[in-house]
């Protein structure tokens, strides 16, 4: 747990790009909502690997939704049920079970619908909302944590240590 | 735009994915094996083991050594055993997910093995236990053991008694109201007041003497024509009540004779129950495979036909075991998300081997349009002249499905089979020559089926535990010397709610071997019972007498009110 939280203040104290930890952050939302093992997946996976989403990001996101994912499964599954029983959307899901590519995909899953439309219209706006807040906390808060009394006792604690440890190519405290 | 793409990382995805498909690749097996176990141990309600799990890629296949499927009832027990399992899977099918299996082979079936360690897993325990079905019918079987007359009447209670306390207390309650009633009406004192009123009139003299005296008369006249009205609608009502009461004394008098009529049929042997001995005979053996077979015929209904629901004009289906739904769509050419088209079996039984096949394994048949069918044969067994079965699991209209199965067994040779072990008459076939058919069907659950098995050479031993019951001992006596049967079963009936008739020629043999001592014993039974039951109620049903002489007594209170009355008028 330690190392989580010192990975995600390196992460957020880093030079990457706000967009870069946002995107990652994104990409993970859709992993970890959505079941692992689908085939939609694979394309995240290559969008993490070509875009420069910030890997660490990404990484630490997806075990966070991953593990909160199974907390919204009956919601998603009401979601997708609703989806792909709603009477104007038939023919394009009757056009899709046709194709190979999207039986694959197991779109006609309640929770691999429900799960994947809600992280698809999360994704854009928390990208944004990620940005924001990032450069905020760079501009405003990273500032005065490094002069609070908080962070004087932080840099004396175990946290700070794993920090160190975990710095590598080099940190911006 | 070109800072946010690193094409290094297509190479990254590459490693990424060659990583995945040889981790894959080298722990598919094993994923394969604890998949099989894992959903069929929640389908069937035990543990289900398979030894090992082979995938071949080319050609697409699935080879499972030693599956062995535990019998949830006996967990020491497996249902069956199969030493080899070869499949060969379409392999485009598998991009739509689904699971085509063209051919399977199943070599060394061994049916109701032993296993070493227990197979019962409990967290399916509860969930037989709730999904128990109701108390089935099956088979009525007879008695030879005619209770005695006093643990009957402990355990029984008399509806006569019952009725006649009954009666007792309710022309009790009706007494006292009436009486409280009669109180209220007028009376004999009432009677000489209005007697002496009249008097009184009828001597006055003078004009304004007789002219008030007429007015007064007509008066009086009137209150006693309306008391004698209020005398004669309690008379009338009071009539319909003893009438009632009357006729419910009756009932109360001929209640023990019902009693006796009602234990006798429960206890006794009737005629109806000693022309169908052969029951006794046959009937725990013949109810047992029956149950067996249905309880079966439930337990593979979810591989015939899946659960499925409609809703918004598409199909929604539940999967037997996961998260979430799968809403189906109609597709250009629909075919089953599973489906074993041809296995080929090979059975090995201690008498020795006999092969089949089985066609369309699907839970999806109204989709493929064609049912499940089997058929088994095997000849020249150990024991066993032939044997053949075959049958029709048909549910491709899903609204109306027909199971039916014929099976035929010729020549089987019977060592020392136990008919009955009840106490009264336990009977085992030392040896003995059987032919048997049988056919079935169940037809939107309505069961209809019908068997027949010859027995010949037959050497019956019969040991009853109780020498001092006559009809066991003259049962044993005339079964001594039979040395062939014929039996017929019908079963019918709902799968949850069936009978099983069964008839035999043994059963006019047995009947008349059996008709003097259970004329005997059924006389003294009744003789008992009648004794028994008539102590019994004789206080209560002369209490209710009394009680209702009580009642018929206010009637003369009533007449006589009634006649003062009218002699004023």
């Amino acid at each position: 747990m330690l190392r989580l939280i010192a990975k995600l203040l390196k992460v957020l104290n880093s030079d990457a790009q706000p967009g870069q930890i946002s995107l990652g952050f994104c990409l993970a939302m859709v992993a970890g909502l959505t079941p692992l093992l689908s085939l939609h997946n694979l394309l995240v996976l290559l969008l993490v690997c070509v875009l420069r989403a910030n890997l660490a990001a990404f990484l630490l996101s997806l075990l966070l939704f991953t593990g909160i994912a199974y907390l919204f499964d009956p919601l998603f599954s009401q979601l997708g049920l609703a989806l792909l029983t709603a009477p104007p959307l038939q023919a394009l899901w009757s056009a899709l079970y046709d194709m190979a590519l999207f039986r694959l995909e197991n779109f006609n899953n309640s929770i691999v619908m429900g799960s994947l439309a809600a992280s698809l219209v999360l994704f854009f706006p928390l990208y944004l909302l990620g940005n924001l807040l990032i450069r905020k906390y760079r501009d405003h808060v990273l500032r005065w944590v490094k002069k609070s009394r908080l962070m004087q006792f932080f840099m004396a604690s175990k946290v700070y240590r794993y920090y160190q440890n975990v710095r590598g190519l080099g940190g911006a405290l | 735009m070109k800072s946010m793409i690193r094409w290094p990382g297509l190479g990254l995805f590459a490693v990424v994915v060659l990583l995945l498909s040889l981790f894959f690749y080298f722990v598919v097996d094993g994923m394969i094996k604890r998949t099989i176990e894992s959903q069929g141990s929640a389908l069937v309600g035990a543990q289900v083991d398979v030894g090992a799990a082979d995938l071949s890629f080319s050609p697409l296949g699935l080879s499972l050594s030693r599956l062995q499927i535990t019998n949830p009832d006996a967990p020491m027990r497996n249902i069956v055993e199969i030493e080899q399992l070869a499949m060969s899977i379409a392999p485009l099918p598998l991009l739509e997910r689904k699971i085509i299996i063209e051919e399977m082979t199943a070599t060394g079936v061994r049916p109701d093995t032993a296993r070493q360690s227990s197979g019962a897993l409990p967290q399916y325990a509860a969930r037989e236990k709730e999904a128990a079905p109701a108390a089935k019918k099956g088979v009525k079987l007879p008695t030879l053991q005619i209770p005695d007359v006093k643990e009957v009447l402990a355990k029984e209670e008399l509806t006569s008694v019952a009725l006649a306390r009954e009666y007792q207390a309710q022309v009790k309650a009706d007494t006292a109201k009436w009486q409280q009633r009669l109180a209220e009406l007028p009376n004999q004192k009432k009677m000489a007041e209005y007697r002496e009123r009249l008097n009184k009139i009828k001597s006055s003299s003078g004009l304004a003497g007789l002219m008030g005296g007429a007015t007064e008369l007509v008066g009086l006249k009137k209150e006693i024509e309306a008391d004698m009205k209020r005398l004669q609608a309690a008379q009338k009502e009071f009539s319909q009540a003893a009438a009632s009461y009357k006729q419910g004394l009756a009932e109360v008098q001929s209640a023990p004779q019902q009693d006796i009529k009602r234990l006798k049929e429960k206890y006794g042997l009737s005629p109806e129950g000693l022309g169908h001995l052969s029951s006794l005979l046959f009937g725990a053996k013949t109810g047992g495979m029956v149950e067996k077979a249905l309880t079966w015929h439930e337990k593979i209904q979810p591989l015939l036909q899946r659960r499925k629901e409609k809703k918004a004009g598409t199909e929604v289906v539940k999967p037997l075991r996961g998260e979430g739904v799968t809403v189906r769509f109609q597709e250009e050419t629909p075919l089953p998300d599973f489906l074993i088209r041809h296995i080929d079996v090979s059975v090995l039984l201690e008498a020795g081997g006999f092969g089949g096949t089985i066609k369309n394994v699907t839970p999806d048949q109204d989709r493929l349009g064609e049912p499940l069918t089997f058929a088994f044969s095997g000849d020249d067994l150990q024991g066993l002249r032939a044997i053949t079965l075959d049958g029709v699991l048909d549910h491709v209209n899903t609204a109306q499905p027909r199971d039916s199965v014929h099976l035929a067994i010729n020549g089987y040779a019977v060592n020392n089979m136990v008919l009955s072990s009840t106490e009264s008459l336990p009977v085992t076939i030392a040896s003995g020559l059987a032919d048997f058919k049988a056919q079935a069907v169940v037809e939107q659950r309505q069961v209809n089926a019908q068997g027949q098995a010859q027995l010949t050479a037959a050497n019956f031993a019969i040991t009853p535990a109780q020498p001092d019951n006559a009809i066991s001992q003259a049962l044993a006596r005339a079964l001594a010397d039979v040395s062939k049967a014929g039996v017929k079963a019908r079963v019918t009936g709902t799968v949850n709610d069936y009978q099983v008739q069964l008839s035999s020629d043994l059963d006019s043999l047995l009947k008349e071997a059996a008709a003097n001592a259970v004329k005997s014993q059924t006389a003294r039974f009744e003789q008992q019972l009648q004794e028994s039951i008539r102590a019994k109620t004789k206080g209560p049903v002369a209490d209710a007498a009394d009680s209702f002489a009580d009642f018929s007594a206010l009637a003369e209170e009533l007449k006589a009110r009634l006649q003062a009355g009218r002699q004023l008028l």
